[in-house]
């Protein structure tokens, strides 16, 4: 009998065992590196510029060039989680793959979100004035013999999600200028400023746009000034007090605006021709203005008050308006307004282009990478007292 | 010698050896019992003795000569009484009746004066020769069946010599009619690629048998064999149940298949319907977690599997520190996306309604559903292809019987109405995620994307132009292991592009009449009809807005009629004559030529075929009854499947969605057959029988074969082929042990292997015979069956063995031979073996029902672990693809800039160097790995060993 039950047992239990069948493959295609820092968010070979925070989705917007499976544009928008991850690209309705290849640059999420600015650029320039010509010229300046490349930026507004509901404001950026011909040669005039050096060899976003808290007005450069547009309407208006002034960057509480100001040295004047095998086929008449430096400026967006914050560029602000985080010998710095309390953050060397997190806890920068000249995504923390 | 003795002796020896009066084998449920009465102590026969059957209605009376015939007796079990006023009654059990067969029984009656103990016969159930059937078959007994180590009747369908893989004597998958309780059914629109559609739980039957030779004229709609089921029906005298559970979800993972099966009969009296009122009733649920296990499991290529330069491949993917990871990613002992369910229910009541008038209804009722793995979908976790077959039939039959004094009449007319529906396509992921489940088994049906709509009005799906909904194009590269580097190869993103469903429905009305004498005579006849509504979907690449679906309803009628008669000659010769009468009209008009679109249309014809048949057995002289001869030789037809008269794209095995043309003219399919076989009993418990046969098969159907005139890859009735072979099957019966051993050894050739067939066109006036995909040369069973499980009561055990031995198929047939004509031994399949064991001991009451019995089930499937192989590639004829293969499918896609960690197309998985981007270095090596893991052979092996436990209870 005791056999009989304990066989009874054991058929029982093993027929009310219940497995499951095999489970799906599980790949892991991401690793979860939200936690860490510094981070590497973005690892393209195309030049990833321009990051910027966007307080409504924790994702950073920045600009690069177009790779697959994206359209294969110059410039195009796309936005990575913070915490790493795939990008998507931003305005589908202006940037799906097989649409037109704009270079877009500089996205800047409006504070309260709803709205993006960014800058289209818009007939950019061969750095060869006149393509497929070999340029000789009368010195041996950095930018021998290059074009202005910036033409004319313009500067767009639309719903963030779409893209739609554009709004535009063409803005001009000077440097060339048709001369009549002489000697059968095709002339320019060229007036390289330092914003167009600045363009051509850094790949800098001189026009970058930044929004007031409001949400409804615009900070940019022109190249030679600042300027703000009320975005709803009416024409830009200069900002007195900065001349030369770029990189525009709106302070969280409205009362200022830090900006770079390039130093424009001495001007020099030359010559250069342009040539192929049977002799010369246009030449230009150029003025270069070095830039001699590059010094963080906080002016009220009225023009007053301009003070210097001290050597550097590529200003931002923390949340709390009172501290900057800029570029100043190749790594990133944080000081007070006024210059003060200056701090270098560490890990940041090679990094450019600062935006701090909405928290103010991390900064998004763009950070060289040697082996392709071009910038990668990095996330650090901000130390206390920087915060 | 005691009178007692000798009758027991008597009837033992009749049992052995002469209890079966002559016979062909018929397609009513129910049979005879014919003899002779005499006295005991003259010899003299005996008139006007009454022959009685105990519980169901039925008696008649000896003639003048002693001679009765009892006719319209149920299958099974049963006690005759045997009186005659002046003379002891007797009383015979056991007496066991088999369908279509007359059992004879030659009692001797005993003055009353003498003092005569009750009777018991002791005959076998299954004789060891029959010389009197001129058919060649294979009979399972219900208790048999319910012994076996089988998960379904397929299984124990197989154990019949010349039967493997569905193939019924070298013939065509589909080449076989299914009668069920005397209905003829068959799944006419598409048994060549679907099977049968209709399931019976294996509990549920009396008897099965197969025939593969000798069919009679009865039976139409069948080239090569038949298969016949006869059902059980309620006790008449008390209930009974039984129900048994099991599972193997108790096992270790690498025996876990996620196998479970729940039985459930009952059947007994309905006395409130009056004394021969009876219900059975049977259930059968069968939980698949791995509806399809393999001897390998989920696997991959291994070295060895191919020729060198793959293992070269595999080892630069395996043993590279870097990709050893993408080597065989996944793998499982159980397949993953291969859930399935199947639930058969099945339910029989009979009544008796007056004198000799019999009233039979049932009802079966199937669904198989299940996932069907495909290797490009097995990274896709959300979306798997699917199939769920349902089906339904009743039947109402009404049974006359009429006694007469040495003869009798039997007639039965039935009613029936069948569907069965088919539907293949993208699984709803609500179908797992959302359904509830016990055991593996959900009581609601799968679902299907788009369900709704591929059955909605075929005008309104025109008029939308819209995509099924749900399909997405197939794709996605996120979520395999080799990321980006799959693309193309898996789809982890979208559906399978496959939407079809089909529908058969009939309604069947058949009559079969037959008059039996008391000196073996029988004459029958008959005829049935089947109006048909038949609605064929298919739909490919059904994600893309616009694609066209494949339509047609249609209403084909099949009518016949037959007539057969056996005589019963001198010296226990018989003589077996038939002729059948089929026709068919498949009921669709048509175009013949489809590119005049003048030329007018036309409707189809009736297609008529008449089949004479003809059959001797008997005794060879001189050997004492110990060895009988039969021969028969009949000419067979069957329509084409009405798949065929239906344009289709896919169904192709390799789908490579050839688009074949429907042909609606198209006509029988035919076949001349002949058999002569020698039947010889060595000792009372050992016989042997070798059957010689040939079969000519004409007018087969092929989709690719070429003709003037013809339309490219239209089907048509140009193909045909020839099986000739051997077959010896022995028998032993003891006490507590019976075996069969079969062996078939045999050659199928023709042109083509089946009318989808991937072979290459060839020109229809070069037509050579192959041996055919299916021509497997020899093939050899035992099943073994001791203790309880032989019929012994004596022992608590019991236990059932079967054995399979097989050659394996050919795999290619030689491009030489199709341009040459000249003919060479092709290549191959290995040769495949594979034991099944089941055990039980009964263990009495079961604790707490003192009515119950109880008893544990062990059950080993492929007891030996043989890792047999069922397919080869046809190019390298081993399971593995050529290493160039491999690398022009790795080569077919690269990157030419690197792949950085914010696309959407990165995965960490094959950044090797985890740097943040995937260059096309490591792409490549990736790619490499997704080939070969594309290439994966798991379903080119057989069963895995397979260990369940369970539990019957029964009272």
């Amino acid at each position: 009998m005791l056999g009989r039950l304990t066989a009874l047992a054991l058929v029982s239990v093993a027929l009310v065992a219940c497995q499951d069948a095999t489970l799906p493959f599980e790949a892991t295609d991401r690793p979860d590196e939200s936690q860490s820092l510094p981070r590497q968010l973005t690892f393209s070979e195309a030049d990833d510029r321009s990051p910027a925070w966007d307080p409504g989705t924790d994702a950073v917007l920045f600009s690069t060039e177009g790779f697959p499976p994206f359209v294969a544009a110059p410039g195009l928008l796309l936005a990575v989680p913070s915490g790493g991850g795939a990008a998507t690209e931003l305005l589908p309705d202006l940037q799906f793959p097989g649409g037109p290849r704009d270079w877009f640059a500089s996205p800047t999420p409006s504070p309260g979100g709803g709205r993006m600015a960014w800058a289209e650029l818009w007939g950019v320039r061969d750095s060869n004035l006149c393509p497929g010509t070999g340029v000789t010229c009368a010195t041996e300046l950095p930018t021998e013999g290059v074009a202005p490349r910036l033409a004319e930026v313009r500067l767009r507004v639309a719903s963030a999600d779409t893209g739609s509901a554009n709004r535009v404001l063409r803005v001009s950026m000077e440097g060339l200028a048709e001369l009549p011909s002489s000697g059968g040669l095709t002339s320019y005039a060229v007036s390289l400023h330092p914003f167009q050096a600045l363009f051509h060899l850094e790949g800098s976003a001189v026009f970058r746009p930044s929004w007031s808290p409001s949400g409804d007005r615009l900070a940019f450069s022109d190249g030679l000034r600042l300027l703000i547009w009320s975005v709803d309407g009416g024409d830009p208006a200069p900002i007195p007090s900065t001349e030369d002034g770029v990189h525009a960057a709106w302070s969280p509480d409205g009362e200022w605006i830090a900006f770079t100001r390039l130093v424009r040295g001495e001007p020099v004047a030359f010559e250069c021709l342009h040539s192929v095998l049977l002799g010369p086929v246009c030449r230009q008449e150029r003025v270069e203005y070095p830039i001699q430096g590059r010094v963080v400026t906080v002016v009220r967006p009225d023009g007053s008050d301009a003070t210097e914050v001290g050597p550097g560029d590529d200003p931002a602000w923390l949340p709390d308006s009172q501290t900057l985080v800029f570029r100043r010998q190749g790594t990133l710095w944080t000081a007070k307004r006024d210059g003060s309390s200056s701090a270098q953050v560490t890990g940041t060397e090679g990094g450019r282009e600062p935006a701090p997190s909405p928290d103010g806890t991390a900064v998004v920068f763009a950070r060289i990478d040697p082996r392709f000249m071009t910038h990668d995504l990095w996330v650090v923390a901000l130390g206390g007292d920087a915060r | 010698m005691t009178a007692p003795t000798r009758l027991r002796v008597t009837l033992l020896r009749l049992g052995i050896w002469s209890c079966l009066a002559p016979s062909s084998v018929l397609a009513q449920e129910a049979g005879s019992i014919l003899g002779r009465v005499v006295g005991s102590e003259t010899g003299e026969p005996l008139a006007n003795v009454r022959i009685e059957l105990v519980g169901p209605p039925g008696a008649t009376l000896s003639g003048e000569d002693g001679r009765f015939i009892l006719v319209g007796v149920p299958a099974g079990d049963r006690t005759v009484r045997i009186s005659l006023i002046g003379y002891r009654s007797l009383t015979v059990d056991g007496v066991f009746v088999r369908a279509g067969r007359s059992v004879r029984l030659d009692p001797e009656l005993a003055p009353e004066a003498l003092e005569l103990p009750g009777v018991t016969a002791e005959v076998d159930r299954i004789r060891l020769i029959e010389p009197e059937i001129s058919a060649t078959h294979e009979v399972v007994l219900g208790r048999e069946l319910r012994e076996l180590p089988a998960d379904n009747v397929a299984e124990v369908v197989e154990l019949a010599p010349g039967v493997s893989d569905g193939h019924f004597r070298g013939g065509r998958v589909g080449q076989e009619v299914y009668v069920i309780d005397g209905l003829e059914f068959k799944n006419q629109l598409e048994a060549s690629s679907s099977g049968s559609g209709l399931e019976l739980p294996p509990t549920s039957l009396q008897e099965l048998e197969v025939l593969t030779g000798g069919i009679g004229a009865q039976y139409g709609n069948a080239l090569s064999g038949v298969v016949r089921y006869v059902t059980r029906r309620g006790d008449a005298e008390r209930w009974m149940a039984a129900g048994s559970f099991r599972t193997d979800h108790w096992a270790p993972d690498d025996l876990y298949r996620g196998f479970s099966s729940l039985s459930v009969t009952a059947g007994g009296p309905l006395s409130f319907l009056g004394p021969s009122s009876t219900l059975f009733a049977d259930l059968l649920v069968q939980g698949l977690q791995d509806a399809d296990p393999r001897a390998r499991g989920l696997t991959c290529l291994r070295q060895g599997d191919g020729d060198a330069a793959l293992d070269g491949l595999i080892r630069d993917v395996a043993e590279d520190a870097t990709t050893a990871r993408l080597y065989c990613p996944y793998q499982d002992p159980s397949f993953p996306h291969q859930q399935g369910e199947k639930i058969l229910g099945f339910l029989r009541w009979d009544q008796a309604i007056g004198p000799g008038l019999g009233l039979t209804a049932s009802l079966l009722a199937n669904r198989f559903q299940r996932q069907l793995y495909t290797s490009e979908l097995k990274y896709n976790a959300e979306n798997q292809l699917g199939q769920r077959t349902k089906a339904l039939l009743a039947m109402l039959a009404l049974d006359w019987t009429k006694q007469a004094v040495g003869s009798g009449v039997h007639v039965t007319a039935r009613l029936s109405a069948t569907r069965l529906d088919r539907h293949l396509g993208a699984l709803d992921p609500w179908t797992f995620d959302g359904r509830g489940r016990i055991g593996g088994v959900g009581l609601s049906d799968f679902r299907f994307l788009g369900e709704d709509f591929v059955r909605s009005p075929i005008e309104e799906q025109l008029l939308s132009g819209s995509p099924v909904p749900g399909y997405r194009d197939p794709g996605g590269s996120t979520g395999s292991p080799y990321g980006p580097a799959g693309e193309g190869i898996f789809f982890t993103e979208g559906t399978t592009d496959l939407a079809n469903w089909s529908r058969s429905e009939f309604l069947a009305a058949d009559v079969v009449g037959e008059v039996l004498s008391a000196a073996g005579h029988r004459l029958r006849g008959g005829a049935s009809a089947k109006w048909w509504r038949v609605e064929s979907y298919e739909r490919v690449l059904s994600h893309l807005a616009g694609s066209s679906p494949n339509y047609t309803r249609f209403f084909p009628t099949t009518l016949n009629g037959f007539a057969e008669v056996t005589l019963a000659a001198a010296d226990e010769l018989n003589v077996y004559l038939g002729a059948r009468v089929e026709a068919f009209q498949s009921g669709l008009s048509f175009r013949p030529d489809r590119h005049d679109f003048l030329s007018p249309v036309v409707d189809t014809e009736w297609k008529t075929a008449i089949l004479p048949r003809i059959g001797v057995t008997g005794p060879i002289p001189g050997t004492e009854g110990r060895t009988a001869f039969r021969f028969n030789y009949g000419v067979v037809s069957q329509p084409p499947d009405f798949q065929f008269f239906l344009d289709t794209s896919i169904g192709d095995s390799l789908r490579t969605d050839i688009r074949r043309q429907g042909n609606p003219n198209l006509t029988f399919e035919r076949g001349t057959a002949f058999e002569v076989a020698v039947s010889h009993l060595f000792t009372d418990a050992v016989a042997a029988t070798l059957v010689g046969f040939r079969k000519e098969l004409t007018n087969l159907v092929s989709g690719n074969l070429g003709f003037p005139g013809v339309a490219p890859n239209q089907f048509t009735t140009g193909d045909f082929g020839t099986v000739r072979g051997v077959e010896l099957s022995v028998r032993g019966g003891w006490r507590r042990v019976r075996a069969r051993l079969g062996y078939a050894l045999q050659k199928a050739t023709g042109v083509v292997s089946s009318a989808l067939s991937d072979e290459p066109e060839v020109d229809g006036e070069v037509r050579e015979e192959f041996p055919l995909s299916f021509d497997r040369r020899h093939s050899g069973n035992l099943a073994l069956f001791l203790g309880r499980a032989a019929g012994d009561p004596d022992p608590p055990w019991s236990v059932t063995t079967v054995a399979t031995l097989e050659s394996g198929y050919p795999i290619v047939r030689g491009e030489e031979e199709v341009t040459s004509g000249v003919t060479s031994e092709p290549t191959h399949l290995p040769w495949t073996f594979q034991v099944d064991v089941r055990g039980g001991w009964q263990f009495g009451r079961l604790p707490g029902c003192d009515a119950c019995g109880w008893r544990v089930l062990a059950e080993v499937k492929n007891l030996f672990g043989q890792e047999n192989v069922v397919a080869l590639r046809k190019d390298t004829r081993t399971v593995a693809p050529p290493a160039e293969t491999v690398e022009a499918l790795a080569r077919d896609l690269a990157i030419p800039e690197p792949i950085p960690r914010e696309s959407p197309r990165y995965s960490a998985q094959i950044d090797l160097d985890g740097d943040g981007r995937i260059t096309p270095a490591e792409f490549e090596k990736a790619r490499l790995a997704a080939a070969l893991d594309r290439f994966d052979p798991s379903l080119f092996y057989d069963d895995p060993v397979q260990v369940r436990l369970g539990i019957e209870v029964f009272f």
